[in-house]
């Protein structure tokens, strides 16, 4: 297949219409970075198989691909400059030729195909909105009459031109690099070797072969019979291999489907093991953040208990300590109080008890008369002075009570006071050093807490929360698979030990037979085809085993031929094929890890290579290789060696690459005589007005073409 | 150019050299010229389809030439 042209009209960095047009060998585009390698790269996907290598999103520089019918291609300039209700086309025109697609097997009948994907936009609002949807047309040229692929076959004819199973081997990008191939799923490589060998033609032949002899059995069985020569035991003896003949072919027949059963569980427990990559670190972290955060809550609690009870302590200690000055001072008053109640004591006129109280004396007083002797009791008399003397003894009395009280009680607090001061400052130092020691951990749970999140990538729990209960998910689903295959495993030794008890029964009764029926006439034309039927059956098995491990050989030795080729002879050791994919010592054949990304990268293409390139020897199909950035993990000296002996390998390869663009012109001219390039272009991502703002908006790809 | 039939002509004559099938071929004193055209009949079905439909018409031409072509020569 040969890539002829391929024209861009209005796609992302390509403003209006660029023509590119390619030629069988090699193709070179050289472009720096942002120069529209990968947006040409875009255009062939998003044009064969409507997907488009975008950003995750606004806020994201990774990655991933995308619906390309939901994208939009449309030049950054035209967005801006059209005006409202404006129509924007963008499109994109393949031209490939390759052998007519309805012949079964390589006849040399050369079409041409041209891939038209067309959308239109529509300016609403301000934004560009989807008028038409991306429609891809495929049509052809045959007998003089153009022929479309109709759209409910062009899945159909897709699959057939570009087979899925090696289609990551035709189209890959640097930045997929690792996603080239995974041979650690048992179909992948099947697959793969199917679709660049002849492994299904022998499967279909052994099919034909084993019918073949199932039914030349019957009919030399039918043929002895006829003949009546067979005994009753004799007769029982071919009833019996016919019947063992045929259930252990019923039993080989579910032996296949069971082992693609398991192929089929183990491809599903790799992938879902691969999905699981990406998840099973939240799983991790969860567990981690949870056991932190549990740690971290208890010691909040604790502080806040502590802080609390600390607290009530600290009201105690803030009235003492508030007071301790006014208890150490009130010392002095106390001693003024002390002197004062002793002097009271001291005074000779105590108020004797038998006297009338305080009350009767003040009414005497009022009424100006003596109640005990009944005679009045004048102003500023003798009898009136005592009785006022009276009274006021009496009011000296009860404040010197109140006073010997107040004393008695204020001494008493003072005593408990100070005795209990000190105990309350130790508790609270006790308190305040455990919540010192708590904080310091709540403080170092936090941190924790903080750089596993800072370590996982995410600031938000969410993000880790699903990531963990999906990476349960797909354990759980892991571990139903992996049930479901060790019963498929157990269901399929019991079935070889049931197959292998009924062949050495067959064995013997073969050897009885022999014996039994030697006298026969087996000369008819029944017996004698059975026999080359016979030859057939073992040699087509030979045939598919030996072949099989023929062409693993053959890739592995195509992969390590351009292993060497593309790291200019200096490789590590040697790529092995063999139940996976690895690199080994060529001494002592230890698988060698650790490599650096250009060893890998180079391991990787050489293997891909390798299938395509045995594709075109073995089943005479050619496909294009169209890489973007292949290169970019590789020493300049490599990239030179992989682009001169890459080429050789190839009907056509269109490399994109920034390398070739730190060469100057006559190392460009030597890498183009070097490595046999047939057309090279120059991508150059420039302003459009010179003079204008430094945007997108101002900028469009502008397409040199060297050669 | 070699065709894709021709490649699988090769592979099946290589395995018709190994000792194994030599000697069925030698015991059973089989023809080669009649192996070689049963084979063609192979590969006329080659291709296989998704119903098995090809196993059955395979068989029929395959087994139906040897039979035939014995037949033939008895006679």
């Amino acid at each position: 297949m040969i890539i002829d042209k391929v024209i861009v009209n209005n796609f992302y960095c390509f403003l209006d219409e660029n023509i590119l047009e390619f030629s069988k060998g090699l193709n070179v585009i050289s472009a720096v970075n942002s120069g529209g390698k990968s947006q040409l790269f875009n255009a062939f996907y998003w044009t064969f198989f409507d997907k488009i290598y975008a950003d995750v999103d606004n806020n994201s520089t990774r990655k991933e691909w995308k619906d390309g019918s939901r994208q939009i291609v449309c030049p950054d300039l035209l967005k801006e400059s059209s005006l409202e209700n404006d129509k924007i086309n963008c499109s994109v025109e393949i031209v490939l030729t390759n052998e007519f697609h309805l012949n079964d097997e390589p006849k040399n009948e050369l079409i041409e195909y041209t891939f038209t994907k067309k959308v239109i936009y529509q300016k609403i609002a301000n934004t560009l909105t989807i008028f038409s949807k991306p429609e891809l047309v495929i049509s052809y040229v045959k007998d003089g009459e153009t022929e479309f692929i109709p759209q409910y076959n062009q899945s159909w004819f897709l699959e057939k031109i570009f087979p899925s199973s090696i289609r990551k081997f035709m189209w890959y990008q640097g930045e997929t690099m690792d996603e080239l191939y995974d041979f650690s799923k048992p179909s992948t490589l099947k697959n793969a070797i199917n679709e660049i060998s002849y492994f299904p033609i022998y499967d279909n032949m052994e099919k034909i072969v084993k019918a073949s002899s199932v039914s030349i059995d019957k009919k030399v069985d039918k043929e002895l019979g006829l003949q009546k020569k067979l005994t009753v035991t004799q007769q029982n003896l071919i009833n019996d291999i016919s019947y063992k003949t045929k259930n252990i072919e019923k039993k080989k027949e579910s032996i296949i489907d069971i082992q693609n059963d398991i192929d089929k569980l183990q491809d599903d427990i790799a992938e879902e093991e691969n999905k699981l990559k990406g998840y099973d670190k939240y799983r991790d972290i969860k567990v981690q953040l949870n056991a932190l955060e549990s740690e971290l809550s208890l010691t909040k609690s604790r502080i806040d208990d502590l802080s609390t009870n600390n607290k009530e302590s600290l009201i105690n200690k803030w009235m003492l300590n508030g007071c301790e000055s006014l208890i150490n001072a009130s010392d002095k008053n106390l001693n003024i109080l002390s002197e004062e109640i002793k002097k009271f004591q001291n005074t000779t006129n105590p108020v004797p008890i038998s006297l009338p109280g305080p009350e009767y004396v003040e009414k005497m007083i009022n009424d100006k008369i003596c109640y005990i002797c009944e005679r009045p009791v004048l102003d500023h008399t003798p009898e009136y002075e005592a009785l006022v003397k009276r009274l006021n003894d009496f009011q000296d009395n009860s404040n010197h009570k109140v006073l010997q009280d107040n004393y008695t009680e204020l001494n008493k607090s003072r005593r408990r006071l100070l005795s209990e001061l000190p105990d309350i400052e130790n508790d609270i130092k006790d308190k305040n050093k455990a919540i010192n020691l708590l904080i310091k951990n709540r403080n170092r749970l936090v941190n924790r807490i903080a750089s596993v999140y800072t370590d996982s990538g995410h600031d938000k729990e969410m993000d880790i929360t699903v990531g963990a209960t999906t990476a349960s998910q797909i354990l759980s689903k892991i571990q139903s698979l992996r049930l479901a295959k060790d019963r498929k495993s157990d269901s399929l030794r019991f079935i070889k030990s049931e197959i292998s008890i009924l062949e050495e029964g067959l064995k013997n009764d073969l050897i009885e037979k022999e014996k039994t029926m030697v006298s026969f006439d087996t000369n008819f034309p029944e017996s004698i085809a059975s026999d080359y039927i016979k030859m057939f059956l073992k040699s087509i098995g030979q045939l598919r085993s030996i072949a099989l491990s023929n062409l693993i050989n053959e890739i592995q030795s195509e992969s390590n031929r351009l292993y060497s080729l593309y790291l200019g002879g200096n490789t590590q050791g040697e790529i092995e094929i063999d139940n996976g994919i690895r690199i080994i010592d060529i001494g002592t054949k230890n698988v060698l890890d650790n490599l650096n990304q250009g060893e890998v990268v180079a391991q990787k293409l050489a293997v891909a290579n390798a299938f395509l390139s045995l594709s075109e020897k073995k089943m005479k199909k050619s496909y294009p290789i169209v890489a973007d950035a292949l290169s970019s993990d590789l020493d300049p000296f490599n990239t030179i060696s992989l682009t001169i002996n890459i080429g050789n390998s190839f009907e056509q390869m269109i490399i994109m690459s920034k390398d070739y663009s730190k060469l100057d012109s006559n190392e460009r001219s030597k890498l183009i005589e070097d490595a046999k390039i047939v057309k090279y272009y120059e991508f150059k991502n420039r302003k459009i007005d010179e003079n204008g703002v430094n945007s997108r908006t101002n900028k469009k790809t502008f397409i040199t073409t060297i050669k | 150019m070699k065709s894709l039939n021709d490649n699988l002509r090769e592979e099946f004559g290589e395995i018709l050299k190994t000792p194994e099938i030599q000697e069925i071929i030698s015991s059973k004193k089989l023809e080669i010229e009649i192996v070689t055209k049963a084979f063609e009949k192979l590969l006329d079905n080659k291709y296989g389809n998704e119903d098995s439909s090809f196993v059955e018409k395979g068989r029929a031409e395959f087994e139906t030439f040897i039979i035939n072509t014995i037949k033939t020569k008895l006679h």
